[in-house]
């Protein structure tokens, strides 16, 4: 007998539940902090240095084409419709991104020091309440947005939390990093544990 | 009044049967999917799915379309709106069914004791 349930759920999540598409974006961030800690180094002849960030990103989020096609290949295609917007989300997201950047200016530009609080923290956190709220399941990816909250902000309360502005920001990105790749890992195993083999005509005979 | 139990036996077979039922119920959840993910949601073999969906082509409930991508043949399904109307339908009648049963009591019949 069939779950309907599950095949309903997977159906109408196919596309959220293609976690491996992720993997690239932990990547990123991986290397992101590799960079930041000064253990990896862009190629002598990458003379500027402003275009890494840019570059590194479109070559690592390219790799997702490849992983959606492999999806499709291995489980087949659906097309759904049209993902529900959250137009109240983004516009609360640029109030948030542009709050932050004044914040971060006036206090570099009036005190001379980079704020405690982690914006890229608060960016990614954010990032992933709004695919919770859009997906309207998942407490994982709920776990994952308070916890990257709450490692930006807790150096409100205790300055001393992170020894330097870099560690602290490193440290959000490699749990940025693992909670992305768990939270696509148990997508994935959702969605291979019900969709099964393809079964053969050999198979059936048996 | 029909008993639950009758009521069962005259269940539409063409969407109550398992495999179309689990075919229905993922078309629902979509606008189109492919064969290649109905046979793995379905763990059919290719000919059982392929004759699963003839028959539900054949009761008009869906559509089916074969379409090139790049050079390689591929085969399309979604719900028609009587499909929709022919699943909706099943499940208000299970469900009333489910609540019919739970309601149900023997009636005792002295006459034929």
């Amino acid at each position: 007998m069939y779950d309907l349930a599950r095949i309903r759920y997977v159906t109408e999540h196919y596309h959220d539940l293609q976690g491996l598409i992720r993997l690239p974006v932990s990547l990123w961030l991986l290397a992101w902090s590799a960079y930041d800690l000064g253990w990896i180094y862009p190629p002598a002849w990458f003379t500027n240095e402003w275009l890494l960030f840019p570059v590194a990103a479109i070559l690592f989020l390219a790799l997702m084409w490849p992983i959606e096609k492999l999806y499709e290949r291995s489980f087949g295609c659906i097309a759904t419709e049209r993902r529900a917007k959250v137009e109240p989300n983004k516009r609360a997201f640029w109030i948030l991104c542009g709050g932050l950047t004044f914040w971060s200016l006036a206090i570099f530009f009036l005190t001379e020091e980079r704020p405690v609080v982690s914006e890229l923290g608060l960016y990614i956190a954010f990032f992933v309440f709004l695919e919770w709220r859009r997906r309207s399941d998942g407490k994982h990816l709920l776990v994952l947005g308070i916890v990257l909250a709450a490692m930006s902000l807790t150096p409100l309360f205790d300055r001393s939390m992170y020894p330097s502005a870099t560690v602290r920001d490193v440290a959000i990105k490699l749990v940025a990093a693992a909670g992305i790749l768990a939270v696509g890992t148990i997508d994935h195993v959702t969605l291979v544990r019900t969709l099964g083999p393809v079964r053969r005509e050999e198979q059936s005979r048996a | 009044m029909p008993e639950p139990f009758e009521e069962m036996a005259g269940l539409d077979r063409l969407v109550h049967e398992p495999a179309r039922l689990a075919i229905l119920t993922a078309l629902s959840a979509c606008e189109s999917a492919d064969f290649l993910f109905l046979q793995r949601l379905t763990g059919l073999t290719k000919g059982n799915l392929s004759s699963h969906l003839a028959k539900l082509e054949a009761a008009d409930l869906i559509w089916v379309r074969k379409e090139t991508a790049g050079r390689k043949p591929r085969t399309i399904c979604g719900l028609k709106e009587a499909g929709q109307t022919a699943i909706d339908g099943h499940w208000e009648r299970l469900e009333s069914l489910r609540r019919d049963a739970r309601q149900w009591r023997p009636v005792f019949d002295p006459g034929t004791a």
